[in-house]
């Protein structure tokens, strides 16, 4: 990426890796730029780039590089529930490979007398190499959640949230390490619209912060947007971060709206969609599937796709002016994904790899890898409805080399 | 802009004035290049504003690459910067894009010798170009091919490679 502002670092006298034709620091550089597979082969080559690529702060300059541009390796595959063993399982992208990760009964240990704790369950949200669970034990049971780091195989139990029924989650996590829990400091956001009889509808946010092990009402919003509204936000799995803002879709009245989150400012704010958008979304069959949130490979800007019939069209939001506009590049036909009459669908959109999950009208899946645009089959079979992605985090690759030396 | 005894002179470029400046490459090859190009380079920049006769010194640069890392410097100098909605920017966006890949089209030895002038010139959008294109080229490729391509020498004992292939299986497949 041309232009690209790279990380500073301290000029000193050049480290050269032995005999080696480049500096040390300029071979790190080049595996910074590197997919997380790549890497790992990197740190086989020698002991003094092994010894680099573990040290914390290598894995600095690779975290802020990650959120320059897309990285489509980090999308390991789809979390989803088996219905048969229970287990939540990990089908690859490409292989279809089926990885089973951790049972019902590790994640919410059954009560002491014996009794399953729950009898429901499935992936909530899934962000930064950690996947939000939520359990039920049953009709007008509390639902019970917890965090699950396939990485480590290491779960933490939340303690019972705001008793708010419908409730939205975001699964926010934050950089470094966190000792206790699943190692990663994580934030999980509970977005509900409370109506009490005979009084207008507010959005409550209640936040679970790892660091203070307890639920606190975060956020409190009565804007007329949402007094007078009875919609809920349009696709709850479908929440993008950017920087320290939460965005979600919300439709109200025939308009959309970006709905941003300001978690640390504790606001709630709008942004209504541009006109050409609303024209292009008259005539979608299923308006739910066919937009879609995602953000720009800078990881810095919001876009919307549109998938109307074969074509996926873009609306992006500048960085600069904060405007919305129809963006030509991001127009990709799918005529070839078409089997059938009726139009292509868009199930979800992976932030760090910049994955988009696309259904054909005869449900074969597809990838759009926006970053190349290319369009990718994916092998697999398997139902995607309910499914989220499963991106690693790349830095949880290098903790485990050190143990080696 | 400080006083630059080192700029040579005036030209005139695209119907204006510009200042240049003079490079002199380690094998004493003198490029003249405009000083809003030459000042991607942040070490170029520092010698400028020191000043100083008869053209600026980087003895750790060859002419050849000299010119690879001039011809990446007067071309994103010269893009101006419009709207970013405007179609005359994504027509310049794509523009660049492509004169980037063809820059990159050179074998290895020649991107190593680039990643170590963008480096020492500290030219940012050049060093993160290069490596980024060095990272696609070692994509898929084994440990010990990797070594070739940067001529590392391995100190691992056949223990420890055993040990490592073993904690991460399926990567050195």
């Amino acid at each position: 990426m041309a232009g690209a502002s790279i990380l500073p670092r301290p000029r000193q006298r050049p480290r050269r890796c032995k005999h080696a034709w480049l500096p040390l620091d300029l071979l790190l550089e080049i595996a910074a730029q590197s997919d997380p597979a790549t890497l790992v082969r990197c740190t086989a080559t020698s002991k003094e780039l092994h010894r680099h690529i573990a040290d914390p702060a290598f894995r600095r300059r690779l975290h802020l590089r990650r959120a320059g541009r897309f990285v489509p390796s980090l999308l390991r595959g789809r979390l989803q529930v088996d219905r048969y063993d229970g287990r939540l399982r990990l089908v690859d992208n490409t292989t279809a490979h089926v990885t089973r990760l951790v049972s019902a009964a590790a994640c919410f240990p059954p009560a002491a007398d014996g009794e399953t704790a729950v009898w429901f369950w499935q992936a909530a949200a899934a962000r930064d190499g950690l996947i939000l669970i939520s359990g039920c034990g049953g009709w007008g049971t509390d639902e019970k959640l917890c965090v699950y780091r396939p990485a480590t195989g290491r779960s933490q139990a939340l303690p019972l949230g705001p008793r708010l029924d419908n409730g939205q989650y975001v699964l926010l996590v934050g950089d470094g390490e966190e000792g206790g829990g699943v190692g990663r400091p994580f934030q999980v956001l509970k977005a509900c619209f409370v109506k009490p009889p005979g009084r207008w509808r507010s959005l409550q946010i209640h936040a679970f912060s790892s660091k203070q092990g307890t639920w606190a009402p975060r956020i409190r919003s009565s804007s007329p947007l949402i007094m007078y509204g009875d919609e809920m936000l349009q696709r709850p799995g479908n929440s993008v971060v950017v920087g320290d803002t939460v965005h979600c879709l919300y439709h109200l009245d025939r308009t959309y709206y970006v709905l941003k989150l300001h978690v640390k400012a504790a606001r709630v704010t709008f942004t209504e969609l541009p006109k050409s958008f609303h024209r292009a979304c008259r005539f979608l069959e299923d308006r739910t599937e066919q937009i879609l949130l995602a953000t720009s490979s800078s990881g810095r800007s919001l876009i919307v796709l549109v998938a109307n019939n074969d074509m996926i069209s873009g609306w992006a939001q500048s960085e600069r002016t904060g405007k919305w506009s129809k963006r030509p590049q991001f127009v990709k036909d799918c005529g070839v994904m078409k089997g059938r009459p009726g139009s292509v669908r868009l199930e979800w959109f992976a932030e760090r790899s910049g994955i988009v999950l696309v259904t054909a009208p005869d449900s074969s899946m597809f990838f759009l890898d926006l970053q190349s645009k290319d369009i990718i089959k994916c092998s697999s079979t398997i139902a995607s409805r309910g499914t989220y992605p499963y991106e690693e985090d790349v830095s949880s690759w290098v903790p485990t080399f050190t143990k080696i030396f | 802009m400080a006083a630059a005894d080192s700029c040579d002179g005036i030209s005139t470029s695209g119907g204006g004035w510009e200042k240049t400046v003079t490079l002199v490459s380690s094998d004493d090859a003198r490029f003249e290049v405009r000083e809003a190009a030459a000042s991607l380079s942040q070490t170029v920049r520092r010698m400028i504003r020191a000043g100083g006769d008869g053209g600026i010194p980087l003895p750790k640069v060859d002419a050849r690459t000299l010119s690879t890392v001039l011809e990446y410097c007067n071309k994103h100098a010269a893009v101006p910067a419009p709207a970013p909605e405007s179609s005359s920017a994504e027509a310049a966006a794509v523009d660049l894009e492509w004169f980037d890949k063809e820059l990159m089209h050179v074998d290895l030895a020649t991107l190593c010798s680039l990643i170590r002038a963008a480096d020492y010139l500290e030219v940012a959008g050049l060093l993160d170009l290069t490596c980024k294109t060095v990272a696609d080229m070692i994509k898929s490729k084994t440990a010990e091919e990797i070594r070739q391509m940067f001529g590392i020498q391995n100190d691992f004992t056949p223990e420890e490679e055993e040990q490592l292939s073993r904690e991460n299986a399926g990567v050195f497949e």
